[in-house]
């Protein structure tokens, strides 16, 4: 292995980075052209598809609305610092965290078939909470701005690292660009173009890692160097990864998922017969993508890359290989196109997430009269917002792993009393609203003594016994098929939230 | 071989990843085709009777599982990444060919 040099591309220059941005979006603008044109002409259209995604399109955009920067660059990152046991504690649960939502996928669109959101459904299910509305809105939206911000960040990450290019320029352009075709097509964008993304997060990465196996000395050298060094690289069994971030990143991949409002609209936009094995095959399809680019990681290992040489972030090592292995420069280029298009594909999926919590859950209650036309315009200015405050909060330079991890915590917190609000009648608002509030007042003191493991666990524990104690001690129970009664929120005329009377447990 | 292609076997990947693109590009096309021609058509279908969800999610994460330990297996075990993801593209590639006929 010492005969491979690592130097960066001489043919690589901080000019490039922004065309490539750019040439990406303007394919993808063509795509929602059309897709606007054909498909796109009323709210529901733009925040739900209509209900309309067939097998195909949702199992490829799910795919693609999955593939985080994280599932690119982490995987390779926690393979370089764990071996195999990292790459296995990363991608195990991100793909079984997909197809752990088929159960709720499919119990939300047989008892509430004409939903949109998370709150919609908190709001229905509890009677006119407020309170547990307002605490869910702002999870929603919360958690939509912080993949927003995460997969910006991942896309200066890139762009700055391999090209030189200015991350704030970088982010700026890339949040433009997404919110340019966002803007035009909503939900169908979101699915079309990552249907598109799918493509490049299968095919190019393998291209790209046969020809750096090859760059880096071979399959041969590169396995023998891993093994050499004597630290179970090659073991999926390493307790460390586990206890270091798989046990923790494995809770909080489970909660974007199954309390993602971002899953949720697709399980309420597929065609009804599809929605169990959409889930279940965008799952399993996701698993080859982390799986193959992970091996980024062995080749750091193998040719003895620093955590200093990359700036004491390892998410830089695939950045890194790939520019200074003297590849051909159309591998390079095609390297970021893979990431920009994972990060782009989770962009818009967030957008639209943020404009479906807007219209449905903050325009709707406050103007229930209003006009389809004046809903379309206003299904879009939560995006825009949305930008704006992402490319504010980039622009300050938080750190990648802790932003995700900390999102990820706070999310735990609502995860099992959403589940219980689905599946037990006896399930009550406060049990909701006070299981969400103590979990993150307890469990994050606990994170910030005990660490990420204990924190997590803490919150779920928390969240989970106080619904359960309340719901005990209650008497009634609501008719969960009384959830049929939600109309469309987007038609005109609909009344956002009806209140829908519990009954006496046993009554039905 | 020009060192563009950087070695024979980038190049058959090349080739294959090509080949695999065409069909997929054309049956995603098909599948937005359609999705426009019947974009007024009631969802009145059958509901969701998917009966193999466990036992598709347990193989799925066996597999994963296998793929990723296989690496430890020796050298060539590292081409198995490259493999299963041209694989995943021609599998999803199936799903839309399935949403056109369908």
């Amino acid at each position: 292995m010492e005969s491979i040099t690592l130097a960066i591309n001489p043919l690589l220059n901080s000019r490039q980075g922004i065309p490539i941005e750019i040439g990406i979006g303007l394919v993808l603008l063509a795509l929602v052209y059309y897709i606007k044109v054909n498909l796109v002409s009323s709210t529901k259209d733009f925040v739900i598809a209509n209900r309309k995604i067939g097998f195909g399109f949702g199992v490829a955009g799910l795919i693609s609305i999955w593939t985080w920067a994280m599932a690119v660059m982490m995987s390779a990152a926690q393979t370089y610092t764990y071996g195999l046991s990292g790459l296995f504690w990363f991608t195990v649960p991100n793909g079984l965290a997909v197809i752990l939502v088929i159960p709720f996928a499919r119990k939300i669109r047989s008892i509430m078939p004409n939903g949109y959101t998370i709150p919609e459904f908190v709001h229905a299910r509890f009677g006119g909470s407020k309170f547990a509305v307002t605490v869910v809105v702002l999870g929603a939206l919360f958690g939509s701005l912080i993949e927003v911000i995460i997969n910006i960040k991942g896309t200066s990450l890139v762009i700055s690292n391999v090209f030189g290019t200015d991350p704030k320029v970088a982010a700026l352009v890339g949040l433009a660009v997404v919110l340019a075709y966002s803007l035009l097509g909503g939900l169908w964008a979101s699915v079309s173009t990552s249907t598109l993304s799918t493509l490049l997060h299968t095919v190019p990465p393998a291209v790209i890692i046969v020809a750096v196996l090859h760059q880096a000395g071979g399959a041969d050298a590169i396995w023998h160097s891993v093994a050499a060094q004597h630290h179970n690289f090659l073991s999926v069994t390493r307790g460390d990864a586990a206890t270091g971030f798989g046990i923790t990143l494995a809770l909080g991949l489970i909660t974007a998922t199954v309390a993602g409002q971002e899953y949720w609209q697709v399980a309420w936009a597929l065609k009804r017969k599809d929605v169990s094995r959409t889930f279940l095959w965008a799952g399993a399809l996701f698993y080859p993508i982390p799986i193959c680019i992970g091996i980024l990681g062995l080749v750091g290992i193998a040719l003895h890359v620093s955590l200093a040489t990359l700036g004491g972030d390892a998410a830089a090592i695939g950045p890194y290989l790939i520019s200074h292995l003297n590849l051909p420069i159309w591998i390079v280029i095609l390297y970021v196109v893979v990431i920009l298009t994972a990060c782009y594909s989770v962009i818009d999926s967030a957008f639209t997430a943020i404009s479906s919590v807007f219209v449905v859950d903050i325009v709707k209650p406050i103007a229930p009269k209003i006009g389809e036309r004046n809903l379309f315009v206003w299904a879009k200015i939560p995006m825009a917002i949305a930008a704006a405050v992402a490319a504010a909060v980039v622009l300050t330079g938080a750190d990648f792993v802790t932003i995700v991890l900390t999102t990820y915590a706070i999310r735990t917190a609502i995860l099992i009393p959403l589940v219980l609000s689905l599946f037990w009648p006896r399930m009550t608002g406060a049990g909701f609203v006070w299981g969400t509030i103590a979990a993150i007042a307890i469990g994050m003191p606990v994170r910030a003594v005990y660490g990420e493991l204990w924190g997590s666990v803490t919150i779920l524990f928390v969240s989970a016994i106080i619904p359960i104690v309340l719901g005990l001690f209650n008497s009634k129970s609501i008719d969960l098929s009384s959830l049929r009664r939600v109309k469309d929120a987007t038609e005109e005329g609909a009344i956002a939230f009806p209140v829908l009377a519990p009954q006496v447990a046993g009554a039905e | 071989m020009s060192n563009q292609f950087v070695s024979p076997v980038t190049l058959v990947t090349i080739v294959i990843g090509a080949i695999i693109a065409y069909f997929y590009l054309r049956f995603m096309w098909g599948a937005l085709v359609k999705s426009v021609r019947t974009r007024n058509d009631p969802d009145d279908g059958p509901g969701d009777r998917y009966h193999h969800s466990l036992i598709g999610a347990v193989i799925s994460v066996i597999v994963s599982i296998a793929s990723i330990a296989i690496y430890g297996a020796g050298p060539l075990f590292l081409y198995w990444g490259p493999i299963l993801a041209l694989l995943a593209a021609v599998a999803v590639a199936y799903a839309l060919r399935d949403e056109v006929n369908t």
